[in-house]
C-alpha cells in the first residue's frame, strides 16, 4: 500500500508547473516579445542553421527558359551567367531575395507609406508624410510606366517572379530573423514594390527643399538681408564645367515678374527632408593624364549607413547584358558600375526641383481653388494608412495644378511641385546604360534619365564626359527659393531645361572631368538653377589633386578617395586664431589647445585630436552666431558654411563690415566683437571636451568625438555595428561623418580593358547571424578596396566558387 | 550517470522540440534518489549538450551567431551567450527534475 505525501506531491506540482510556464514564455513568448527558445536552442534553431548554410544546390523551375549558373567567388559576392537576360533578371531577383529580403521589403514601403504595416504605431508618421506628398499616386505611374516599355517590362516583371518564387521555397523557419521580431511574414512581391524603390531614391537625391524655411527666414528679415546671406552662388564655389563653354549671349528668355510676391500664410509645415550630407564624389581623368593612357574613373557615394549594406554587388552575365557593379536590393539590373567597354558613377546633381505654392481656396474646406482669376476643381484621393496592431488611417489628398496640398491654413494653403511627380522611367536609362558599349551609348542612354537628377560620368577607353543629368525645370532668376503664387501662370514651370542645355563637359582640355555636389557652372551659364547646392570643399580639392598631378595610376584614385585634407579649416583656421589672440585664459591646457590647432596638418585622421576641437569649436562658433536667428525649434537652416567664413574674412579685414549685424545677440546690451564670439566657443569647445573624453588632450580623438557605426536598416537593437574607426569628416573628399558617407567606392582603370576596385560598408548577406553581413566592413574602414572579379565566363567563375548555385528548367538533367 | 544524460539530451536535441528537455529532466529526477543529486547532474547535463552543440555549430558559422547574440543581449563576450544558453536550459531542465524528484518521494510504501 502506498500512502501519498501532500507537502512533496504539492512541491512536485508547484514545479511542474513552472517547468510548464517556462516552457510556455519560452515557445509563444510574452506579448509583445515573441517566444525565442525555438530561435536559441542549440539543435534546432539559428545556430544549426547558419552551420548548415548550404553551399551548393540544384534549383529547377519551369519558369526558367535556359540554365543559370550562379558562383559565389572567394570574397563572396555573386555572380550570375544565364543563357537568357530574361532568365538572368529572374534569377537577380530570386538571389537578391535570398541574401535581402528584409531590406528589400522594408525599403520599398517607405514611400509608399506601407511601413507601419511591418512596424507598427512608430513609423506612422513617416507613412502619412510619404502619403501626403502624393508618393502611392506618382508610384502607381510609374509603375504603369516600367509595366509598358518592353525592356523594363521584362526586366522588371521577371525580377519580380524570381523575388516570387524564393519567397515561396521559405519554409516556417527560414523566414528572416526580422519578421520574427515584428511578428509579420514576407509579402507577395510586384512590379510597384520596384517602382516604390525608385521614389524613394527619388525622395533621397531630390527631395530636399529648403523654400519653406527659407520663406520663413524671408518674413522675419527681409529679402535683401536673406539674399545677402543664402546667395544662389556661395563664396569660394568651384564649379565643376569649366568655365566659357557657355559664350556670350545670356539665352534664357525667362524674366522674373516684376513684383517679388511674398506669401501671407503665417506658418511653414515641418516636412521630413532627407539628409542634407546625401551626396558623392565621382571623377574620371582622360588618357593623356594616366599612366597607362587609357582613362581612369572614380566614384563614392555618400548615403546614410545601414546594415545590410544599401548597395548588392553583382555580375550579371547573359550574350547581351554583361556587367558588374551595385545594385538596389529590389531592382533589376545594376545602379553603379562598368561593363567590358564603359564606367559610369554618379553623385547626386542636388538640384532644388520641389517648389511649394501658395493656394487660395473658396473656403475652408473648399477643393476649388484660385487660379487667374478663375475657380478651378482639385481631384481628391482617398488613401488608407494600415497600421499594424492600430486602426488604419484615412487620408484625403487633394491635388491642384501643381501638385497635392499639404497644409492648409483658413482659405490658404501650401502645394507641392515636384520633379519626382512626373512621370519618369529611369530603369529604362539605366538598363541601357549597362548594355552601352561605347561612351556614345553611355550618353544616349543618358538622355531618357530623369529624376533624381545626377552627375553622370561615362568613359570608355577613348572618351570622359559629364552630364549634370535630368529633368531640370526652366525658372526665372530667383524662381522656387521661397513659396510662390499658385494663383498666377507666371510662377508656374515653364517646362524643363533642353538637353544641349544642361550644364556637361565631354573631353574637356583640362583632362579630367569631376563633380561633388557643388554648383555645376559659373555665373556665365544662362539658366537659372536654384541655390541649395552642396558646399564646394570637397570638390575643390579634388580638382586641387587632380590638376596638378600626372600619370596618374589606380592607386592615385584610391588615395584621392581615401584623401583628409580639410580644406575648409585649412582656409579659415588661421582666420580663427588670429582673431582670439588675448582673448582666451592662458591655462596649460587653453595652451596645449592652441599648439594641437597650430601644428595641425589640416587632415581628419582618425586619431586626430585637432580635427575633434576644429569641428566643434566650429559648430558651436556657427551656433552661437546663427541661433538666434536662424533657428525655430529644432528646425534651423543657418547659412552654408562658406557665406559664415566670409563673414569671418569681412570682419577681420573692415570690423565696420555690414555682417557685423549679425553678431548681436539679443540678450547682450553691447555688440558682440567677432573675437569674443570665437573665444567663447573654443573655452566651450575644451570645457565639453575635457567632460565627455577626461582632461587628457591626447584621449580627444576624432574617431570617440564623432564615432562610426552602421545601424541596422530598420534599426532594430544589436544588429548594427558599433565602434568603428574611421577617417574623415563633412569637409574632406573621405566623407565619412560617422552615421553617413561612402556607401560604394569604385575604381575603373581602362588597360584597355577594363579593371575595377571597390568595396561596400557591410557585406553580401542579410543576414545578421551570417559572418558575411559584416565581411568587408573592416576593410572598407580603413579605405581598403577589393580588386573585382568580372568573369569571362560561367567556367572561370565555377573554377574559383566557393558556393555554386545551378538554376534549371525541369527538363534540362545533366 | 550524467553521461548518459548528455547522450540522451542530445538525441533528443536533434528531433524533439527545446522542451523536451523537461521530460529527461522529469524522468532523471524520479530516478535519483538524492534531490541535490538529480537537480546537479540534470542541469550539469543539459548545460554540457547545450554549450557544447551550440559551440560546435558556431565553429562551422565563424562564430558569428554567438558574436550577433552576444551584442542583441548586450553581453561583453559572445562565449557568454553559451553560457547563458545553457544555463537557461539546465535550470529548466533543473525544475523538472526537481518535480520528478518530489513526485516520486511523495509516494511512500508502507
Amino acid at each position: 500500500m502506498t500512502r501519498i505525501r501532500l507537502r512533496r506531491l504539492l512541491m512536485a506540482l508547484v514545479f511542474a508547473n513552472l517547468v510548464v510556464a517556462l516552457a510556455w514564455v519560452g515557445e509563444w513568448g510574452v506579448a509583445p516579445l515573441p517566444g525565442i527558445m525555438p530561435k536559441l536552442y542549440p539543435f534546432q534553431g539559428i545556430w544549426r542553421q547558419q552551420a548548415q548554410k548550404q553551399l551548393h544546390r540544384r534549383i529547377s523551375s519551369t519558369a526558367l527558359a535556359g540554365v543559370v549558373e550562379v558562383t559565389y567567388d572567394p570574397q563572396g559576392v555573386p555572380h550570375i551567367f544565364a543563357e537568357q537576360t530574361a532568365d538572368l533578371f529572374w534569377v537577380q531577383g530570386y538571389l537578391t531575395a535570398k541574401d535581402r529580403l528584409w531590406q528589400m521589403d522594408f525599403q520599398s514601403r517607405i514611400a509608399e507609406g506601407r511601413l507601419s504595416e511591418l512596424m507598427g504605431d512608430r513609423t506612422r508618421h513617416l507613412d502619412e508624410f510619404f502619403v501626403t506628398i502624393g508618393m502611392r499616386e506618382t508610384i502607381e505611374r510609374t509603375d504603369q510606366l516600367v509595366r509598358s516599355d518592353p525592356l523594363t517590362r521584362l526586366a522588371a516583371e521577371r525580377y519580380v517572379e524570381g523575388v516570387n518564387a524564393f519567397i515561396r521555397s521559405l519554409g516556417p523557419h527560414d523566414i528572416p530573423i526580422e519578421y520574427f521580431l515584428t511578428g509579420t511574414r514576407p509579402r507577395r512581391w510586384t512590379t510597384r514594390e520596384l517602382a516604390s524603390l525608385l521614389k524613394f531614391m527619388s525622395y533621397r537625391l531630390a527631395g530636399r527643399s529648403s523654400d519653406l524655411q527659407l520663406t520663413h527666414h524671408l518674413k522675419r528679415f527681409g529679402r535683401s538681408r536673406i539674399e545677402d546671406l543664402f546667395p544662389d552662388e556661395l563664396p569660394l564655389e568651384s564649379p565643376f564645367i569649366p568655365p566659357g563653354r557657355w559664350g556670350q549671349k545670356p539665352t534664357s528668355g525667362l524674366k522674373a515678374p516684376p513684383d517679388f510676391f511674398i506669401t501671407a500664410l503665417n506658418n511653414m509645415p515641418r516636412t521630413i527632408r532627407p539628409a542634407r550630407a546625401n551626396g558623392s564624389n565621382n571623377w574620371a581623368v582622360a588618357g593623356e593624364k594616366t599612366r597607362s593612357g587609357f582613362p581612369l574613373l572614380s566614384n563614392d557615394t555618400h548615403l546614410g549607413y545601414t546594415l545590410p549594406a544599401i548597395w548588392y554587388e553583382v555580375q550579371l552575365y547573359a550574350p547581351d547584358f554583361k556587367v558588374y557593379g551595385a545594385t538596389i536590393p529590389g531592382a533589376p539590373g545594376v545602379i553603379l558600375g562598368y561593363n567590358n567597354k564603359v564606367a559610369w558613377g554618379v553623385t547626386n546633381a542636388t538640384l532644388d526641383v520641389m517648389d511649394w505654392y501658395e493656394i487660395e481656396f473658396r473656403d475652408e474646406q473648399s477643393s476649388e481653388f484660385l487660379v487667374e482669376g478663375k475657380w478651378q476643381t482639385g481631384t481628391t484621393t482617398q488613401e488608407i494608412i494600415t497600421v499594424r496592431g492600430q486602426p488604419s488611417i484615412e487620408k484625403n489628398l487633394l491635388w491642384t495644378h501643381v501638385g497635392p496640398v499639404v497644409y492648409r491654413e483658413g482659405k490658404l494653403g501650401l502645394a507641392l511641385k515636384w520633379v519626382a511627380h512626373e512621370s519618369t522611367n529611369e530603369l529604362q536609362a539605366l538598363l541601357k546604360l549597362n548594355q552601352a558599349q561605347s561612351f556614345n551609348e553611355c550618353a544616349q542612354a543618358l538622355e531618357s534619365y530623369q529624376v533624381p537628377a545626377q552627375n553622370f560620368i561615362c568613359a570608355d577607353a577613348k572618351s570622359i564626359g559629364i552630364w549634370h543629368n535630368g529633368r531640370i525645370p526652366s525658372r526665372w532668376k530667383g524662381q522656387g527659393r521661397y513659396v510662390l503664387d499658385g494663383r498666377r501662370e507666371d510662377h508656374l514651370w515653364q517646362g524643363f531645361l533642353k538637353r544641349e542645355d544642361i550644364p556637361q563637359a565631354l573631353n574637356p582640355q583640362q583632362g579630367f572631368v569631376y563633380s561633388a555636389n557643388q554648383r555645376p557652372v559659373d555665373s556665365s551659364y544662362p539658366h537659372y538653377l536654384g541655390w541649395d547646392y552642396a558646399d564646394p570643399y570637397r570638390g575643390a580639392r579634388i580638382r586641387e589633386f587632380l590638376s596638378r598631378r600626372e600619370r596618374l595610376d589606380w592607386t592615385d584614385m584610391l588615395d584621392l578617395q581615401n584623401d583628409l585634407l580639410n580644406s575648409h579649416a585649412r582656409e579659415v583656421l588661421p582666420d580663427m586664431l588670429l582673431l582670439i589672440e588675448r582673448k582666451v585664459p592662458k591655462t596649460s591646457e587653453m595652451k596645449a589647445v592652441l599648439d594641437e590647432l597650430e601644428l595641425w596638418d589640416y587632415r581628419d585622421h582618425e586619431h586626430s585630436v585637432a580635427s575633434s576641437i576644429f569641428e566643434e569649436w566650429w559648430s558651436r562658433f556657427e551656433a552661437s552666431l546663427w541661433e538666434d536667428e536662424f533657428k525655430t525649434g529644432d528646425d534651423e537652416l543657418y547659412p552654408a558654411t562658406p557665406r559664415t567664413v566670409q563673414l569671418i574674412k569681412n570682419l577681420r579685414d573692415h570690423p565696420k563690415h555690414n555682417d557685423r549685424q549679425w553678431l548681436d545677440r539679443p540678450q547682450t546690451q553691447q555688440v558682440e566683437d567677432l573675437g569674443d564670439l570665437l573665444a567663447v566657443a573654443l573655452q566651450e569647445t575644451v570645457h565639453q571636451l575635457r567632460e565627455q573624453l577626461g582632461p587628457e588632450l591626447k584621449d580627444w580623438k576624432w574617431q570617440f568625438v564623432r564615432p562610426t557605426y552602421l545601424p541596422h536598416v530598420s534599426r532594430f537593437p544589436g544588429l548594427g555595428v558599433e565602434g568603428l574607426e574611421v577617417a574623415g569628416s563633412r569637409y574632406t573628399v573621405n566623407a565619412n561623418q560617422g552615421h553617413h558617407g561612402p556607401t560604394w567606392r569604385m575604381i575603373v582603370s581602362f588597360e584597355p580593358e577594363p579593371r575595377g576596385w571597390g568595396n561596400i560598408p557591410g557585406g553580401i548577406s542579410g543576414n545578421p547571424f551570417d559572418p558575411d553581413y559584416t565581411r568587408f566592413v573592416k576593410d572598407w574602414s580603413k579605405g581598403k578596396l577589393r580588386e573585382f572579379r568580372r568573369y569571362q565566363s560561367a567556367s572561370e567563375a565555377v573554377r574559383e566558387a566557393q558556393t555554386r548555385w545551378s538554376f534549371r528548367p525541369p527538363e534540362v538533367v545533366q | 550517470m550524467i553521461y548518459l544524460l548528455v547522450i540522451l539530451v542530445s538525441v533528443c536535441g536533434l528531433f524533439l522540440p527545446w522542451w523536451s528537455v523537461a521530460g529527461v529532466g522529469f524522468v532523471a529526477g524520479w530516478m535519483t534518489r538524492s534531490r541535490l543529486r538529480a537537480v546537479v547532474t540534470t542541469g550539469l547535463a543539459v548545460f554540457i549538450s547545450w554549450v557544447s552543440t551550440a559551440y560546435y555549430y558556431d565553429l562551422k558559422n565563424a562564430l558569428a551567431t554567438g558574436e550577433r547574440l552576444a551584442q542583441i543581449f548586450h553581453l561583453p563576450h559572445f562565449v557568454l551567450v553559451y553560457m547563458v544558453i545553457g544555463l537557461v536550459g539546465g535550470i529548466f531542465a533543473s525544475c523538472a527534475a526537481l518535480s520528478g524528484n518530489y513526485a516520486r518521494r511523495s509516494f511512500r510504501r508502507v
